[in-house]
């Protein structure tokens, strides 16, 4: 029974182990939420050579807390400091870091960490509660399906993320051939090796991971970057709300949740579209729509509410499919891999007290960062006097570290800075870079559910499309990839013929 | 496109290049694959060719993009601002970081091999306070060093193992 296995999570996420690899996960993630140039993908790849020698439980609550965690710390940088340290607080920083210039730093940090508290604890009972019914679902996936299902999320991310559709699919493709890079374990044979030994392990994906971040962003920032201390806005008293604040935020609050969790559980690609749709929103029905543009506090409440609720969401397919809607979560399933765990169907009836205590974890976890950020918030503030340009050096030294103490193969080293200059290219291109780790933590699984297919109908390639799931799926995709390309071409004609 | 002279972004059509020729790559690998083993009815080349010719096709289109004067927009720096100029000497100074820290971390170990790594980053990205900037540098590694080394147990490079005579067992030569 479903009931007894969460209770018997949530005792389990009791236990000191597991409480304190809670607490250090929370207390990271807003760490990571704050800084800039480390946000919780590259944070949680960086870590992950360290914590293989731990046991999973400890480590994926620590993970899925600095998931969380960082959706709190951004927005304390964008409130105060009007740089997001994280992309889903770029719309927090428009009204928020208003607010603080008007003296009203106190609400605008409230408002955020609150409506994050209830967005996340909301988010967090949809997941116990949708996960296990998806798995379910999940079972009666074939394998076309499951390879359709994965070629749609392909598809969806790659169009969504960044500016040009293109370039995300590109971005995707080359994930995907990074993926191929390596000795196929079903027939033996090599490919993209290049004779060499040490590729016939494949690139590690760690390494992958931490170079384009880390390296990439370190090389731009180099090449073209200005780091300047911005002027930080003084907070003056507590972070509170009065009467009026709360009046006006429970309801963008809610909003935002009920925008972010869903666009979190679809392959929406993170969390820049829903914390704009809240935005957009909210100004939309704002009464006085002066105030937007100066402070508005709804601008604050939705957005920041809708990012936690999407970080929620983002774990329901990921546990329940195994298949990860945003750059975290695609790491963090990286994660479950390296421990041998594969999220999917199976995993609620293969594990079922690992994923409740991680579901019970990240109710405490969620607790748990609102009394960080509360009270404690001027701390963080004054992590913000870090100079950048040692920030960066540490990040650049972890990350070396991690990537060769995986294997000891300077081989890793040299795919790190190699990764990283494609990383550095991407930023200057504007190519995005979650859809190529996507393609490199899903594209093994994508091959194997495409030949798993053809070997049961014997080589015959349209049994790919021979299930109403698949066709379903891949119309959608049709659909996804078409929109934008006629979308703004019909859209300008019917302008022009409403202006004639 | 202003008029009939279209300005062409070249460092993006030399970038879009590489990947044309990446596809390629993919794709002449994934054709000369000789499949061995048992006889599975989908070997390893299928996907291959599947993925070098979605890249293919991709980088194709791109590229005429490109010629037709689609530029793609830099992505905005976290905590500081973008800049019009390109700055090649800081970029060269952190490859060139890396580059030291690869060829010296087995021969000379972590510490040598990183300290001037964070220098030359912190150096590249701005800083110009050395008193604080080495202090920190030195702090940070060698506490890395140790933290890894003894505290994880991970087997980080001490180094200088040609002076002692006992090489490790050579896995490969570069």
């Amino acid at each position: 029974m479903e009931f007894a296995d969460f209770l018997a999570g949530f005792s389990n996420s009791l236990t000191p182990q597991n409480l304190m690899f809670g607490v250090l996960g929370t207390i990271l993630g807003t760490l990571v939420g704050v800084l800039p140039g480390i946000g919780p993908a590259l944070a949680i790849s960086l870590l992950l050579p360290v914590t293989l020698l731990v046991e999973p439980t400890g480590a994926l609550i620590m993970f899925a807390a600095i998931y969380y965690g960082a959706m709190y710390g951004g927005s304390t940088t964008s409130i105060l400091l009007n740089t997001p340290g994280e992309s889903g607080s770029v719309m927090t920083a428009i009204e928020g870091n208003k607010m603080a210039r008007r003296g009203k730093a106190g609400a605008a940090l409230a408002t955020a960490a609150i409506g994050s508290f209830i967005a996340g604890a909301i988010a967090t009972g949809l997941l116990a509660l949708g996960a296990p019914l998806l798995a379910r679902l999940g079972l009666l996936l074939t394998p076309p399906d499951y390879l359709a299902l994965i070629v749609l999320a392909f598809g969806t991310v790659g169009a969504v993320m960044g500016k040009s559709m293109i370039r995300g699919l590109i971005s995707l493709s080359l994930g995907l051939v990074i993926a191929l890079v390596g000795i196929d374990p079903q027939s033996g044979n090599s490919r993209l090796t290049f004779d060499n030994i040490y590729a016939a392990d494949g690139i590690e994906t760690i390494v992958v991971i931490v170079s384009l971040f880390a390296v990439g962003e370190t090389l731009y920032v180099a090449f073209r970057g200005n780091l300047k201390g911005g002027t930080i806005e003084k907070l003056k008293g507590f972070a509170f709300l009065s009467r009026e604040d709360w009046r006006r935020s429970w309801k963008p609050w809610l909003r935002g949740t009920a925008i972010g969790f869903p666009t979190g559980v679809l392959p929406a690609g993170g969390s820049e579209l829903p914390t704009f749709l809240s935005y957009t929103l909210e100004k939309r029905l704002a009464k006085n729509k002066d105030e937007f543009g100066n402070g508005a506090i709804e601008g604050v409440a939705g957005p920041e509410a809708a990012n936690n609720a999407n970080a929620g969401g983002t774990l329901v397919p990921m546990l329940a499919l195994g298949i990860p809607t945003s750059g975290t979560a695609a790491v963090i399933l990286a994660s479950f891999q390296s421990f041998n765990i594969n999220p999917g169907p199976m995993l609620f009836t293969e594990q079922p007290v690992l994923v409740w205590t991680l579901i019970a974890s990240l109710f405490l976890g969620n607790l748990l960062l609102l009394v960080i950020n509360l009270p404690l918030v001027g701390m963080w503030v004054k992590l913000l006097s870090i100079p950048a340009p040692l920030l960066y050096a540490g990040i650049i030294t972890f990350a070396l570290i991690g990537a060769y103490a995986l294997n000891n193969f300077v081989f890793d080293l040299w795919m790190a800075l190699a990764i990283g200059i494609i990383g550095l290219l991407f930023r200057r291109y504007g190519y995005p870079i979650t859809p190529l780790i996507l393609g490199v933590i899903l594209g093994p699984m994508a091959e194997i559910q495409f030949r798993r297919s053809l070997q049961i109908s014997y080589g015959d390639y349209s049994f790919l499309i021979s299930t109403p799931f698949t066709v379903v799926a891949y119309t959608v995709l049709v659909l996804v990839v078409l929109a934008p390309v006629f979308g703004p071409k019909l859209i300008k004609r019917l302008k022009q013929n409403s202006n004639k | 496109m202003k008029s009939s002279t279209v300005k062409v972004a070249k460092g993006e059509l030399v970038f879009t290049s590489f990947l044309l020729a990446v596809s390629l790559i993919v794709l002449w690998d994934a054709i000369t694959l000789v499949e061995s083993g048992i006889n599975a009815v989908v070997g390893p080349k299928a996907f291959a060719i599947a993925i070098g010719a979605i890249l293919f096709v991709l980088s194709s289109i791109q590229i005429i993009a490109v010629l037709r004067g689609d530029k793609g927009e830099p992505e905005g720096i976290e905590g500081g601002e973008l800049t019009s100029k390109s700055n090649w000497k800081a970029l060269l100074i952190v490859i060139s970081a890396i580059l030291f820290h690869i060829f010296t971390l087995e021969l000379l170990g972590f510490i040598v091999a990183t300290v001037p790594l964070f220098i030359a980053i912190a150096y590249a990205l701005g800083d110009r306070r050395w008193i604080r900037m080495v202090v920190v540098a030195v702090a940070v590694v060698v506490t890395t060093f140790f933290v890894f080394r003894e505290g994880l147990q991970l087997n980080i490079p001490v180094g200088f193992e040609f002076l002692t005579g006992e090489t490790e067992i050579v896995e490969e030569e570069w």
